[in-house]
């Protein structure tokens, strides 16, 4: 046995990230998401480089051109190449699945914690909050924003994060709260410990895999979020690619050129479904009663 | 009961007011000038004082808000830029959305809850796996590209159904004909989502130990799992039909968008694509007030369903 190895048993941390780590391998669906996932992420950051022809390029000699060996997928009704635009597309996609995700995270989990930690009128004030930003669908959230704001891509990804948000509060809320009876929280307050020293250095750590499959099934809920705005006109603008702007192009054409609405659709499904069953399987590797 | 349902109604009204304010200054935020948007052509500054006065934009916002809410308790939204009133709009295009809505309810109902029950007692056989293989891909699909295959394949390629449109339900079977495609599309997606809670709280059920009890007594498996485990697993989905309003509301928008239905969500889109904000004022106040009743309404449900609730 070599020393990583004794290392990596004595050490309590290395051996539940060794234990973790096995766990997930032997899960195929939630490998095979991780993997689709960082096919994606590639697409997206070497879009220039990968997709054959730039996205706006517009090729007036073959317009709705069905699929041919110089484009693999066909041509819109512009003439530009649907490959290099579902390429290209990933980025918005991408951009605004994660980043909505992440302001949501940013938003909720201060102030689930602070909610959850302290209680009383704080908590009162936060869950009454809560529920009057979830009166608001996240799509008459995106609406407002779109018409104060004017529509784009930055307002559609906030429209999101903000619209996220409130459920992730409460799922914060309600692990700071179980977490609060733990034995190691009166130690620490016995220790002399702030009230900052333990959300920061102890229950803070004890919720990252809570607040890692949060993150892994918001991810996919903003990516069609996001397709469902810019289909709506209310997300990207053209001539920007994104697969909802290009199935909203594509809804003139159901009759000439229906494969124009169904490859972008593929891809939002490809891309949701991956992040899903990577979601569905960091929540089953952190929490041993659902493990068969 | 009497204590809890006075305390349940007593915070939806306070979160009803702080939607109505959010409403309020969310549309006094967009930009533009609303007195110039009324007064069409004109730009005469003695037209635009009297128009100012006449809506009371010249008071202070408190005083604006009082009026607005108001006039909108006494069922006045004001009217839209064709200066038709945005009330007697919302009320004509909501029963539209109301039976997508509940069609859609019906269709994932049908479908999400004996799956659930199926996946949950077959747990680790072949069914278990394709029900949820198929709620994960339901999960996945959006809505509003589910609908466009449907009117490529039912509509376009096989004539089966129309593609678009409406029909009232005076003509029950066009009215049909034009529903089934709006509300299988909007069904599916809530069908996954009923279908893996009801999974997983059967699965808490049949693990917990008053069905063990039941089996025990030497009840029947078919008794065990209809009129215990089933019984307490439809408690913990009620709540669920609450929380998943919202994206029901989304839906129906999206929905009616792409089948060309003049309902209350293509009445919203409408709205923001013409820069109607009175319209939009009005539609969003609607949709959270309805977010709220219907939430408290299932409230209400779940703690008549189960008594636990109450107490605490």
């Amino acid at each position: 046995m070599s020393a990583v190895d004794t290392a990596a048993l004595t050490n309590p941390r290395a051996r539940r990230r060794v234990l973790l780590r096995k766990r997930f391998l032997r899960r195929r669906m939630a490998v095979a998401g991780l993997v689709v996932v960082i096919g994606f992420v590639v697409m997206a950051l070497f879009a220039p480089w990968l997709a054959p022809y730039p996205p706006g390029q517009v090729d007036f000699n073959s317009l709705l051109a069905p699929p041919s060996r110089e484009h693999l997928l066909g041509t819109d009704a512009l003439g530009r190449d649907e490959l290099s635009r579902l390429i290209w597309g990933a980025r918005a996609s991408l951009q605004a699945g994660v980043l909505a995700t992440l302001l949501a995270l940013i938003i909720a989990w201060p102030i689930g914690m602070v909610a959850g930690y302290y209680r009383g009128w704080i908590d009162a004030v936060v869950a009454r909050v809560t529920d009057v930003l979830l009166a608001f669908p996240f799509l008459i959230l995106a609406v407002g924003l779109a018409a104060i704001f004017g529509p784009s891509l930055l307002n559609a990804t906030l429209a999101l994060g903000i619209g996220a948000a409130p459920a992730l509060i409460r799922v914060a809320r309600g692990e700071t709260f179980a977490l609060r009876e733990e034995d190691y929280v009166p130690a620490a307050i016995t220790n002399g410990a702030s009230d900052r020293t333990i959300i920061f250095r102890h229950l803070f750590p004890n919720m990252t895999s809570t607040l890692l499959v949060q993150a892994t099934v918001t991810i996919p809920a903003a990516i069609v979020g996001e397709a469902v705005l810019s289909f709506l006109g209310l997300g990207v603008q053209p001539p920007t690619p994104s697969w909802g702007t290009m199935l909203q192009d594509a809804q003139s054409y159901l009759t000439q050129a229906p494969r124009l609405a169904v490859f972008p659709g593929l891809a939002i499904v490809l891309a949701a479904l991956a992040f899903n069953m990577l979601g569905d399987g960091l929540r089953d590797i952190f929490d041993p009663r659902t493990t068969r | 009961m009497g204590g809890f349902l006075l305390r349940k109604v007593g915070a939806a009204l306070i979160v009803l007011v702080l939607a109505s304010m959010l409403v309020f200054v969310g549309a006094r935020a967009i930009p533009g000038d609303p007195a110039i948007a009324l007064g069409a052509e004109n730009r005469d500054p003695a037209v635009l004082a009297a128009i100012r006065h006449k809506y009371h934009l010249d008071e202070p916002l408190p005083e604006q808000y009082i009026h607005w809410i108001w006039l909108a308790l006494h069922g006045d939204l004001g009217v839209d830029q064709r200066q038709l009133p945005v009330a007697h709009t919302i009320v004509t295009r909501i029963p539209i959305t109301i039976e997508i809505a509940l069609l859609s309810l019906l269709v994932s109902v049908v479908i999400g809850i004996p799956a659930g029950v199926i996946a949950a007692v077959r747990r680790g056989h072949p069914e278990d796996y394709f029900v949820t293989t198929g709620a994960l891909i339901g999960l996945s699909v959006p809505h509003f590209w589910l609908g466009l295959l449907f009117i490529i394949w039912f509509a376009v390629d096989l004539h089966w159904l129309p593609a678009s449109g409406y029909v009232g339900l005076s003509h029950p079977i066009a009215n049909i004909e034009h529903m089934v495609m709006p509300a299988i599309v909007l069904g599916v997606g809530f069908a996954a989502v009923l279908m893996r809670q009801m999974r997983s709280s059967m699965l808490m059920s049949l693990g917990s130990d008053y069905v063990r009890t039941a089996r025990a007594k030497g009840l029947s498996e078919r008794s065990v799992v209809w009129r215990h485990a089933f019984r307490n697993s439809l408690i913990t989905v009620t709540t669920l039909l609450g929380l998943q309003l919202g994206a029901l509301i989304s839906g129906v928008v999206i929905t009616e968008t792409i089948f060309g239905i003049a309902g209350f969500g293509r009445l919203t889109i409408d709205a923001v694509n013409q820069r109607d904000y009175t319209l939009i004022q009005g539609v969003v106040l609607v949709t959270a007030v309805s977010y709220v009743v219907i939430n408290l309404l299932v409230d209400v449900v779940y703690s008549l369903l189960n008594p636990r609730i109450r107490v605490s």
